[in-house]
């Protein structure tokens, strides 16, 4: 019983992890539509609801630049260098995409879970 | 801050060397701000242990650079699936036999065992386990070749689901057809052996003038039947209770166990010819004969490694047909996805 509880944790914790995945990425872009470098984008996420560890976060955020969906550059605040991130164009329309797919399948999800 | 020091640093070894400054200013900064945070919301500088504390909800070095690298692996889930059947297929068809002959000609044969032990066994088992890794290790690097070249792989863009194999039907009970002519074929081989000894020297043609079987082989020469007798009543069984498909697969798991028997007792009998009312031959029959001694013990050997075969696979089968037997009716069996649908 307690092998499969522990199962149970480990799957959701698994399926939790891919439904975040796609929802993570939609959320950083929507958020650097406002330039922030990597630990004020964090507690922005986190006052808004959604808590990204800095070894999740930070290489979503190269990976998303190498992409072309963001723009980054170093610059000195508070006596320390610091990388600053934001939207690029291409990350606008990719975002504006993104968000209209996430739409659709929320729209698709409420009628479902209605029906049920 | 040296252990913050000595953390990044630990993080910068697994980094891509081009990358390693960029993101180690990055992360560091990270880490410092939450530090800043951290102390202003305790009203003092943070001791060792509330350092250790937050270094450690970071995450492991090793897995903090882990995540900044790309996603590799050698053998991706596009191919695994054939890759692990291919190492089934060795480890099952090549591997699992070899264990089993092994076994045999250690358990059955003293002779080998006399001439297998000590280091000559360490030996036997060294080679044996650099085939292993030899093999696996060959399977492995392939794949991982296909896998670093599978854009380039035609067969796995350009397919077509015509080509694909039928619905494979799983049988949930034994043809009484097939039943009825185990049953008649049994039957004429039981017969055609009952009648060999009379009949023996239209086998032997010619040479049955010169030749005669060795007269310790007649021990086994009803025994040789015992197998038969209990496909047969499988056989007999089946066409009454044909749902009864575990009984066919222990049936013949039974039956091959004890051919293995017969044919190892039969093995260790030399020579299986001797000449005809031990007569004296010429140089030129003492070959032949020597020559046909050699070959018989070498198709023996050849039917013994057939019975080991098929005990693996019957095995198989029985454990398989009992553990559905176990689940209860319907379950694994094979049903089109229009049906299941």
């Amino acid at each position: 019983m307690k092998h499969s509880t522990k199962l149970d944790v480990d799957l959701f914790e698994n399926l939790k992890l891919e439904l975040r995945r796609g929802c993570l990425i939609v959320a950083v872009l929507a958020q650097l539509r406002q330039e922030h470098y990597g630990y004020t984008l964090r507690k922005a996420l986190y006052d808004l609801g959604l808590a990204i560890d800095e070894g999740t976060l930070y290489p979503l955020l190269r990976r998303l630049e190498t992409q072309g969906l963001l723009a980054s550059e170093w610059r000195e605040e508070n006596k320390r260098n610091k990388r600053f991130y934001r939207l690029s164009l291409q990350g606008e329309l990719i975002l504006q995409q993104l968000l209209q797919e996430w739409q659709t399948i929320n729209a698709s999800l409420e009628r479902i879970l209605q029906e049920a | 801050m040296e252990l913050l020091d000595r953390y990044l640093q630990a993080v910068r070894f697994w980094l891509p060397r081009m990358q390693q400054d960029d993101i180690i200013a990055e992360l560091g900064d990270d880490l410092r701000s939450q530090i800043e945070e951290r102390e202003a919301s305790l009203g003092h500088p943070l001791n060792e242990d509330e350092l250790v504390a937050l270094l450690q909800q970071a995450g492991h070095p090793m897995r903090v650079a882990g995540r900044y690298l790309p996603k590799q692996s050698l053998i991706g889930p596009a191919l695994f699936p054939l890759y692990q059947f291919v190492l089934k297929a060795v480890a099952f068809g090549y591997l699992a036999p070899w264990i089993f002959v092994w076994g045999g000609m250690m358990i059955f044969m003293p002779s080998y065992r006399a001439s297998h032990s000590g280091m000559a066994l360490l030996g036997t088992w060294a080679n044996f386990w650099s085939l292993v890794f030899m093999l696996f290790g060959a399977i492995t690097v392939v794949f991982a070749l296909l896998e670093r070249f599978q854009a380039r792989i035609i067969w796995l863009n350009t397919w077509d689901p015509r080509k694909l194999p039928r619905v494979a039907r799983r049988k949930d009970r034994v043809s009484r057809v097939e039943s009825v002519f185990g049953l008649a074929f049994s039957i004429l081989y039981i017969a055609w052996w009952l009648t060999l000894p009379r009949y023996g020297h239209v086998i032997f043609g010619p040479i049955a003038g010169f030749f005669s079987l060795n007269p310790a082989l007649r021990a086994w020469y009803l025994p040789v039947l015992v197998p038969v007798c209990i496909v047969m009543l499988q056989q007999c069984v089946n066409l009454v209770r044909p749902q009864w498909q575990w009984l066919r697969a222990a049936a013949l798991l039974l039956s091959h166990s004890i051919a293995l028997f017969i044919f190892i007792s039969v093995s260790k009998i030399h020579p299986h010819l001797i000449s005809a009312g031990n007569a004296n031959l010429d140089t030129q029959h003492a070959q032949a004969l020597a020559a046909m001694n050699q070959v018989l013990s070498w198709i023996i050997m050849c039917i013994i490694a057939g019975i080991c075969i098929g005990l693996i696979v019957h095995a198989y089968q029985t454990v398989r047909e009992l553990r559905r037997m176990a689940n209860g009716p319907g379950n694994g069996a094979a049903l089109p996805a229009s049906q299941t649908l």
